[in-house]
């Protein structure tokens, strides 16, 4: 292996918390103790890639506080380094590495939040199309149930969350202090992106399940029985009046 | 009209472009003949600020400064990583484009650090085949900023300043003139300033960049978080009144202040840069033709 080679690998073990005794080899000797030497760099890795974080979890970081999610951004970089130059297509396991860290555990939803906080970051950078019309909604009227496709904003995604993500938002969003709800229900939402601002709507199970069919490209009879098992009741009218009245459809 | 280039009147500071400041630009015309982005923070071209940029850069000239290059990798240049820089340049048309001699990336993993590299013969082929081959792809020369560093390699067997002289001529690249970085690193490894700067050929600096470090115990860290301190003006001063006036950029990064803040800096080291005799027409030809 080259020289050059040898010290940037040995660097790398150093910066995954692998020990730094072999970089240290590579260091001329100094006034100051060569640890603290490379202590500096080490804190800037760790600075930049947990600036990273906290901008796309902002709340996840909140929530836990300053000194506790620092930890757990450090753990997480240690073992997620990114593998693109660009910071902003890092940080999608975040949720997962949440779910697996311990210390985080006292949250139950915080792997939650994070998934949702990255699904608003995703369609932060992502494009937008151009919107149905009203003639082409005139135009897919004349169509039979079996012909109708339904074309989703690229930045739309519907996630589904196995706390009540709606409330326990507005819990914090309040700020009064009042611990949020702790029940395991489940909570679905349509997150996308329109005139560059990030829009949520929550959404029932049925509704989820209705739009999530559409989304998958299945047509409209397909999409209404997957509704119909979650709430008999489904009113298919109301349904398409929020897909048709809100930004999601492209043309 | 898109703003391209900067005139020989505007020879002339620019700053860093920060989120915080957006709107400022976006609002009213501000002070400042040029500005500077980080090419990684505008990849994305369906942000909402990239379009920002967009809307920027047809009031002020963009000069675009990449860090993840990670030119001194041994493992060669990312193509990937290049191309994505590439198709910013040709959108946004910039009129200088830099990064540094420094590496950051190794097997595959980024670590979003400039960090230091042995100047070696080893070292000094590696980056000359990689600057060359980015220019190649790129069309364009690129500017190579001298980092700031804290300790040395055992390595080593050339001067920075020598290394870098020898790199830029191999590579037909330029130089992005750190002062900041120059003093931190002289300081923190006993290095003669002096030397350094003599070691640099005058001719090859194209930019400067200036900016604040804070001093840990006898250690100066390159943080990008305070005013451009009394020595780093002076030795800025020196370098001017030697070598004639540079498009000068003043970097904030961290703990960004208000607009103003910057604005007052880069009136500084405009004041600096007009205090300079330009002796007759052919020279702002010449001031011209280094800057666009």
């Amino acid at each position: 292996m080259s020289g050059l080679a040898n010290i940037q690998r040995d660097f790398c073990q150093f910066a995954k918390g692998h020990g730094h005794k072999d970089f240290l080899c590579h260091i001329k000797t100094a006034s100051l103790p060569k640890e603290a030497l490379l202590n500096v760099y080490h804190n800037n890795i760790f600075s930049v890639h947990r600036r990273s974080l906290e901008n796309d979890y902002p709340l996840v970081f909140s929530i836990m506080g300053p000194v506790s999610a620092r930890s757990m951004a450090r753990a997480y970089t240690e073992a997620s380094f990114p593998c693109t130059g660009s910071l902003s297509d890092w940080g999608g396991g975040f949720s997962a590495f949440i779910q697996r860290y311990e210390p985080a555990a006292v949250w139950p939803y915080l792997a939650d939040i994070a998934q949702y906080e990255w699904a608003k970051h995703l369609a932060y950078g992502i494009g937008e199309g151009p919107l149905l019309t009203v003639e082409d909604m005139k135009k897919m009227m004349t169509l039979a149930y079996h012909e109708l496709i339904f074309r989703f904003q690229k930045s739309c995604q519907l996630k589904a969350f196995s706390y009540p993500l709606e409330s326990i938002l507005a819990t914090y969003q309040k700020d009064q202090g009042v611990p949020p709800p702790t029940g395991q229900e489940a909570s679905y939402a349509l997150i996308l992106k329109h005139q560059g601002i990030i829009k949520v709507y929550w959404l029932s199970p049925a509704l989820f399940a209705f739009l999530n069919r559409l989304k998958e490209g299945q047509d409209i009879e397909v999409a209404f029985a997957a509704a119909q098992v979650l709430e008999p009741q489904f009113d298919a009218q109301a349904a398409f009046s929020f897909l048709f009245s809100n930004p999601i459809l492209c043309r | 009209m898109v703003m391209t280039g900067i005139s020989s009147r505007q020879v002339s500071t620019g700053i860093g472009l920060r989120h915080d400041h957006y709107s400022h630009f976006l609002n009213e015309k501000q002070p400042v003949a040029w500005l500077e982005v980080h090419a990684e923070n505008f990849l994305n071209f369906e942000t909402p600020a990239y379009h920002m940029l967009e809307r920027i850069r047809q009031n002020y000239p963009i000069s675009l400064h990449a860090v993840n290059l990670s030119l001194g990798s041994s493992d060669g240049i990312d193509e990937d990583h290049l191309k994505q820089i590439k198709s910013l340049i040709d959108r946004i048309n910039p009129f200088l484009v830099s990064d540094h001699l420094s590496w950051g990336r190794i097997d595959g993993y980024y670590f979003n650090d400039l960090l230091p590299v042995p100047y070696t013969q080893e070292t000094f082929n590696i980056l000359a085949t990689t600057i060359s081959q980015v220019q190649d792809i790129l069309k364009r020369p690129l500017l190579i900023e001298n980092p700031s560093s804290y300790f040395q390699y055992q390595l080593s067997e050339m001067e920075e300043a020598d290394f870098l002289a020898q790199l830029v001529k191999r590579t037909g690249s330029s130089i992005l003139l750190d002062i900041n970085n120059v003093y931190v690193s002289c300081q923190n490894h006993g290095w003669d300033q002096e030397a350094y700067l003599k070691a640099i050929p005058k001719s090859k600096v194209k930019e400067i960049h200036l900016a604040g470090h804070t001093r840990q115990g006898s250690l100066r860290i390159d943080d990008h978080a305070s005013r451009v301190c009394g020595d780093v003006w002076n030795l800025y001063q020196k370098v001017i009144s030697l070598w004639g006036p540079i498009p000068t950029l003043i970097e904030w990064d961290t703990n960004v202040p208000e607009l103003e803040v910057l604005l007052g800096e880069a009136a500084k080291a405009q004041s600096i840069l007009d205090g300079i005799h330009i002796p007759s027409n052919l020279a702002r030809k010449e001031i011209y033709v280094r800057a666009g």
